[in-house]
């Protein structure tokens, strides 16, 4: 039998039998679909060909092992046999010391190393106290660092533990009006574990221009939905930034607060769905939002770009 | 599938990945049983590689892709599937021959029975390459880009594929034109 003649063979073999999954099984996929939150962009795993358009030097670059340089010799000593063990075993005896210093029962529970000095009856020894862990999504803004935007004229606080990623550039709309939590053009802050981000930024806008128009024409370019962005208004909370009133929008996959002074619109987000932390995103957000100043001269001319009405 | 639907999808609209879904679930069901040679495995998997779209789609970067990406997501459900099954005695399904069949039926019928368990053996990634290639009749070039792997990799285990079941088939006597051929040792069995 000729290759073309088994591949003939295998094909109508693979042809055989249903085609078509059960209505069901479509309808528990949905419902399993529907019970689980999207994984925003920055957690997703590396997937090779699909993060970059040039699959296979995608794909190179990761499994290529970078070159040394010449100049820089691999080893200054030949390693011998002899050498090797010489060197595991020192591994061995310092990892061995170690465990000794850390595992050791200490004195007061009965060591032999020194002497435990009596208890005084009437001086009870003192309780451990047990100190609380944190919650990774505590709200408490008094613990929390200042952060200073001199690009987008605001100071804004964070959790202590949670990275800073300034803006490399200015916003400007509508082009950086895509919810993209890896943009550059914010003041990005991303939670220690990485499973939620916040990000803050400013932009000017047309004298005259409404804050509910602005945020209107916002939702329309970053969810592209035009029967549901109407409908936001109605939805808003009010926060306030030195006095002056904003609004708190939910939308599908993240939470926004819009607080415009005079010319110039102030956007605090949190990228993730309202259910993703106990008590809700919105809770997150306006503690942000209350640790929020603006900077008495504005934004810095030196790093603000002219944006387009 | 429309790149806007799909973009809707990324930003959390279920509706817009129901369509999606649902226009795609029959073709992932036939590749995956094709692949897995079981029904409900392949509905699961189906599921599996379903809500892994859902939960990742945020980061597809190429929505105009979103077709070779969820075939991926499938093989790497099947990959898990097959994976959890290994220590379990392989899963041959009973041939219905109830009744008088006419000889060459039965020798048709025991032929299939030798596909099947030749096919087993094959390792996933070498099943799903014959899948794409025979059955979905995908080229290389786009089956490298869904397995994200070169195209040389793709011939090559094509190549394996085919010798191994054609030696197995050998072995066992079926397909007596298989040919006595003995294949030499295979680098992508066990992966």
């Amino acid at each position: 039998m000729n290759d073309d003649a088994f591949d003939q063979i295998l094909a109508d073999w693979l042809r055989e039998g249903p085609e078509r999954g059960r209505v069901e099984a479509l309808d528990r996929a949905l419902a399993a679909t529907r019970r689980t939150s999207q994984r925003p962009r920055w957690r997703q795993p590396f997937l090779p060909g699909f993060a970059h358009a040039n699959t296979h030097a995608n794909l190179a670059i990761r499994t290529t092992p970078q070159a040394r340089d010449l100049r820089i010799p691999r080893r200054t000593i030949p390693m011998s046999n002899a050498l090797r063990l010489v060197a595991v075993l020192a591994v061995i005896v310092i990892a061995g010391v170690a465990a000794f210093n850390v595992l050791r029962p200490s004195a007061d529970v009965g060591g032999i190393s020194a002497p435990s000095p009596t208890p005084t009856p009437s001086q009870p020894s003192p309780t451990p106290s047990t100190q609380p862990s944190p919650s990774p999504y505590a709200i408490d803004p008094a613990t929390w660092t200042s952060y200073t935007s001199t690009r987008y004229g605001f100071t804004i606080g964070h959790p202590a533990d949670w990275t800073v990623r300034p803006a490399t550039r200015g916003w400007s709309f509508p082009a950086d009006a895509t919810a993209d939590p890896y943009s550059t053009a914010v003041e990005a802050f991303i939670a220690a574990d990485q499973t939620i981000a916040a990000a803050g930024w400013s932009v000017t806008v047309p004298r005259g221009t409404a804050a509910d128009a602005w945020i209107l024409s916002y939702c329309l370019k970053t969810e592209g939905d035009a029967l549901s962005c109407p409908a936001i208004k109605g939805r808003s909370v009010t926060v306030t930034v030195d006095g002056h009133a904003g609004s708190l929008l939910s939308f599908g996959q993240d939470t926004q607060a819009f607080i415009l002074i005079q010319n110039r619109m102030y956007v605090v987000a949190i990228w993730q769905p309202e259910d993703f932390i106990p008590g809700g995103v919105s809770r997150l957000l306006e503690a942000y939002v209350s640790t929020m100043h603006l900077l008495p001269g504005g934004p810095s001319p030196a790093v603000t770009s002219p944006q387009p009405s | 599938v429309a790149s806007d639907l799909v973009e809707r999808a990324q930003r959390g609209d279920h509706e817009a990945f129901d369509a999606i879904a649902t226009a795609a679930y029959h073709r992932l069901y036939a590749v995956s049983r094709r692949i897995l040679r079981d029904g409900y495995a392949a509905e699961d998997v189906v599921q599996e590689a379903l809500v892994r779209a859902w939960r990742d789609l945020p980061g597809l970067r190429e929505p105009e892709r979103f077709d070779a990406w969820l075939h991926r997501l499938l093989i790497r459900a099947c990959q898990d599937h097959v994976r959890g099954q290994r220590r379990r005695p392989l899963q041959v399904p009973v041939l219905d021959i109830d009744g008088p069949i006419a000889t060459d039926e039965i020798a048709r019928l025991a032929d299939r029975d030798e596909l099947e368990r030749a096919f087993l053996e094959l390792s996933v990634e070498q099943r799903a390459v014959l899948v794409l290639t025979h059955y979905v009749g995908l080229p290389a070039p786009e089956i490298a880009a869904i397995l994200g792997i070169p195209p040389g990799t793709v011939y090559s285990r094509l190549h394996y594929a085919v010798r191994a079941m054609r030696s197995a088939l050998a072995r066992s006597g079926s397909f007596a034109g298989a040919g006595p051929r003995i294949a030499s040792p295979n680098p992508e069995q066990g992966r």
